[in-house]
């Protein structure tokens, strides 16, 4: 220990071939960094590609002098890792999770097929209870009088089964979602999503587990529990080493969560680069109807239901009730 | 009918401008948590001192959008006011300030 040298010796440019050798360093805690890692040893080639420079030491922040640690503590460990690392493992991962977000999106827009033109019989079946829908929502925008007329209309047009597009179907169970054109395009669809998502993070994880498994690329700065160490450290065999210093695979977690800002930067808002993404389009209200009237579905019963659900709405509140008075408040 | 659903009810909300408007605040929060995530690498800071740091920058960040992109009126904007403006997407913020965070730091410190 030297204690004549400055607390804080900021900035080390390390060069060395050394990769991943882990040295016990007491002297960090001490607020020495790697200053005197090597006292012991004698002047050789290796000291000799250690290239340091010591900003002043008002330019950054001193670290605390804590008590010299006991047996019991942690010693602080220090890595010294060769700058190939970043190279040629950090910046390849980074750049092709990066692209493969880019060719994600792109292929999705070009699997997307467009909704199949629906014969007339079945736009009016949908139209018509969406229309039923509608009434129900926005009934308070209309009078009492245009409501109800309305209602009694549609009440008796749905329990009829006017708008139904097969109506001699009524009674027969629902077709096999299989055997339905319809159903295998929407299926088909489904799958081509989540393909999309699955196949390239398969692919990617196989290829860093390849190529990159074993090697302790960076410190993540915030501590983990140890519970964290199995995940994050796998491949690297080493029992002691801090949770701190992650692997490769550990990378391409943080760029999964993490480059969803980048992606909308790239692409633009709605891009279908992330998972998230996803689910939004999922409120989308167009994807709703098709979802509606999907395979499986019983038209006839769900303008039953419709029906029933107008009949009992007996609450109406016009809109223009009391305008007068709230313009006049406000005014 | 409830006060609120009748408050909105009369005074109604396009949805699609509400869409909007969340969207341009999410887009500001996620590119500030990113160069939030690399001035925490840069300056070298660890553990809770990184995430208040982001925390007090989301906090900055915010104040400015509603002073200045919203122009002081907040609640014009978004149904929640200046709440829904720091609430806005705090997962995904947080993914990409850790991910600039980390990188940046291995990149200038370790």
């Amino acid at each position: 220990m030297c204690p004549s040298g400055p607390i804080f010796s900021g900035f080390e440019i390390v060069l060395d071939y050394y990769v991943l050798r882990v040295v016990q360093s007491p002297a960090s805690i001490y607020g020495q960094r790697h200053t005197k890692l090597h006292n012991d040893e004698p002047p050789n080639a290796y000291n000799l590609h250690r290239l340091r420079f010591n900003l002043p030491p008002f330019f950054l922040p001193r670290l605390p002098i804590l008590p010299p640690p006991t047996m019991a503590q942690v010693v602080g460990q220090q890595i010294l890792r060769d700058p190939a690392l970043f190279y040629w493992i950090l910046f390849p991962i980074t750049i092709v999770m990066i692209l493969t977000g880019v060719l994600r999106h792109y292929a999705t827009l070009l699997l997307q097929s467009a909704p199949k033109p629906l014969e007339a019989k079945a736009i009016r079946e949908q139209k018509n209870y969406l229309h039923g829908i509608n009434l129900r929502t926005n009934a308070n925008q209309i009078p009492l009088s245009s409501f109800t007329s309305r209602k009694n209309y549609l009440v008796q047009a749905f329990q009829a089964g006017n708008f139904l597009k097969d109506p001699d179907a009524k009674n027969k169970p629902p077709a096999n979602p299989m055997s339905d054109p319809n159903g295998m395009d929407a299926m088909m669809n489904m799958m081509k999503g989540n393909m999309m998502m699955i196949v390239p993070q398969t692919v990617i994880m196989g290829w860093i587990n390849a190529f990159f498994s074993g090697f302790v690329i960076m410190k993540l700065p915030f501590p983990l529990t140890i519970r964290f160490k199995s995940m994050l450290q796998s491949g690297v065999m080493t029992r002691d080493m801090d949770v701190r210093w992650v692997s490769s695979l550990s990378w391409y977690f943080l760029c999964l969560f993490g480059l969803r800002p980048v992606f909308t930067f790239i692409l633009g808002n709605d891009n279908a680069a992330d998972q998230t993404m996803a689910q939004v389009q999922q409120m989308n209200p167009q994807a709703n109807t098709q979802q509606l009237f999907g395979p499986g579905q019983d038209p006839a019963k769900m303008y039953l239901a419709e029906a029933e659900n107008l009949e009992v709405m007996v609450q109406h509140e016009f809109v223009l009730d009391g305008i007068e008075d709230r313009i006049l408040a406000r005014i | 009918m409830n006060a609120e659903e009748r408050d909105l009810f009369l005074n109604p909300i396009v949805p699609e401008n509400l869409i909007a408007n969340s969207k341009t605040i999410s887009d500001l929060h996620s590119l500030s948590s990113s160069l939030l995530g690399i001035a925490a690498g840069i300056l070298g800071l660890e553990s809770y001192t990184g995430f208040l740091f982001y925390l007090l920058g989301t906090l900055f960040v915010s104040t400015l959008i509603v002073t200045f992109v919203m122009g002081g009126k907040p609640e014009v904007y978004s149904r929640g006011g200046w709440k829904d403006v720091i609430a806005a997407d705090v997962t995904g913020g947080v993914m990409g300030f850790v991910l600039t965070w980390t990188l940046f730091f291995g990149l200038v410190r370790v």
